[in-house]
């Protein structure tokens, strides 16, 4: 008797009935003396309320990291993280960055060829050379 | 009723004589598959006629701008928005 | 590719239009005929060139006219017609469906599952339910979690059983397809190092794409009671909006 492996019952397909964000928790990380951290400053005190307002599923901390240059970080459901530095970017350039974080999966950046990816079976099953309109020679 | 000659440019005119190129240029095509519309007239016709092997031809009602020339070229979408996101939240709420 | 008689008509065109016009024989001026002044037709009369009646033959092709919202002609990129846009579709009339097809429908729509060959900005993608489509350009005006309707179709079928839209798409009151957007993503950076000869220096061209992940929710062939329902209506003739087939 071959070997079976185990079959899985189901595999997890986010956004078939419900859809959870991946995108779990925002840090933002600025220092209150250097340069570099202006942009973030303006952007934590003007943007950042209406965004957490607009996405109450996402956790948004907000710490002091003193001598360093501003950081936001996105924690996601797979359990990675992504950072991005934002040192001397406006607070629209940041808005932008904070976006992408959010709009991510969390998973590492791949080079994919094909556009559709399936866990189905094949529909129309698999083509074979014995079955079906056969011609004789 | 004034109709206008649609007339394309299918082959480019490389390597053939510097006539072939002036009467082109004269129409007003500068390079392949572009779409001008001139009015029916015999000058016209006789300049489609030194180029009739490399274009093509109808006679329409109206002159089409650049922008409905294209538009006759691009395709549907596709697609629509049903549902925006926080939608079915808020309907789950109210139920 | 070239159409003779519109241009003979113009090199026969004369002057006077007028003249021409309200005449109302049937005569195909043809390019010989009037550009040659020894030879004479017997079907014509003895008469000079000018006043030989040519009558406008063929009737000019009526130019397809798009419409944007502010009723005007497009002149931009900016002016998008309406049918041009994802926007959900008005119908004003109902669905045609022939009586074969309603006959042959329940084959298909009884057999799970189902496929569907959607396209956008006419591009194909088969698709089965739950499958992650990864489209190649950043979808504008939509964010994660907004759930989209596909509509248009080329094929949509079973194991044993296809629905083929022929030369047009598919009605798209015949299926649902919906997708989810999960969010945006992109790929990692490319560097490709461009030389020219004889110079030594490498030119670094960087690209990083970004893409749309959809998440296909469900695909689903409308029965012939739900067409029914929603107002279709059965045709005799073969001018309906699909042909079902069996396949092999």
């Amino acid at each position: 008797m071959p070997v079976q492996g185990i079959r899985s019952v189901t595999a997890a397909r986010n956004g078939v009935g419900a859809f959870i964000l991946q995108c779990k928790r925002l840090e933002f990380h600025y220092c209150d003396w250097a340069g570099s951290s202006r942009g973030m400053l303006s952007y934590l005190k003007h943007q950042l309320p209406a965004f957490a307002k607009a996405n109450p599923q996402i956790e948004i901390r907000v710490s002091p990291r003193p001598h360093k240059h501003p950081v936001v970080k996105g924690h996601y459901v797979n359990g990675r993280e992504k950072a991005i530095c934002v040192r001397n970017l406006e607070p629209e350039q940041i808005v932008k960055k904070v976006h992408l974080l959010k709009e991510a999966s969390g998973e590492k950046l791949k080079r994919t060829k094909k556009p559709v990816t399936s866990l189905n079976e094949s529909v129309r099953g698999i083509w074979s050379p014995y079955h079906g309109g056969l011609k004789s020679v | 009723m004034s109709s206008y000659f649609r007339i394309t440019l299918m082959r480019s005119a490389i390597g053939l004589p510097r006539r072939t190129h002036d009467v082109l240029k004269a129409l007003g095509l500068k390079k392949r598959m572009a779409t001008v519309f001139h009015p029916v007239s015999p000058s016209v016709a006789g300049n489609i006629m030194k180029v009739k092997e490399l274009v093509e031809v109808q006679e329409v009602d109206r002159r089409l701008t650049k922008q409905e020339v294209h538009l006759e070229r691009k395709p549907d979408p596709g697609y629509y928005v049903e549902k925006r996101a926080g939608t079915e939240l808020r309907e789950c709420r109210r139920a | 590719m070239f159409s003779r008689t519109t241009l003979a008509r113009a090199l026969a065109l004369p002057i006077e239009h007028s003249s021409a016009r309200s005449a109302s024989t049937t005569f195909r001026a043809c390019l010989h005929q009037a550009t040659s002044t020894t030879t004479t037709t017997t079907s014509q009369p003895e008469a000079p060139l000018s006043a030989t009646p040519r009558a406008q033959t063929s009737i000019p092709i009526q130019q397809p006219r798009f419409l944007t919202s502010s009723n005007s002609i497009p002149q931009t990129r900016a002016d998008v017609p309406l049918n041009k846009q994802p926007v959900a579709p008005t119908f004003d009339a109902p669905l045609k469906v022939s009586q074969s097809l309603l006959e042959l429908l329940p084959n298909l729509t009884s057999q799970k599952p189902h496929f569907i060959t959607a396209h956008l900005h006419d591009r194909p993608y088969l698709l089965t339910a739950g499958d992650q489509l990864r489209l190649p350009f950043l979808m504008p005006k939509v964010k994660s979690g907004d759930i989209l309707r596909f509509n248009r179709a080329s094929v949509l079928g079973s194991r044993d059983f296809t629905l083929k839209g022929g030369a047009q798409y598919l009605d798209e009151r015949l299926f649902e397809c919906r997708v989810r957007v999960m969010g945006f993503e992109s790929e990692p950076l490319r560097i490709t190092e461009k030389t020219k000869r004889r110079r030594r220096h490498v030119q670094k061209v960087t690209s990083k794409h970004r893409y749309t992940i959809l998440r296909v929710m469900d695909v689903k062939v409308k029965t012939a009671e739900e067409l029914l329902e929603e107002g279709a209506v059965v045709v005799e003739s073969a001018d309906s909006a699909a042909n079902v087939e069996l396949k092999a």
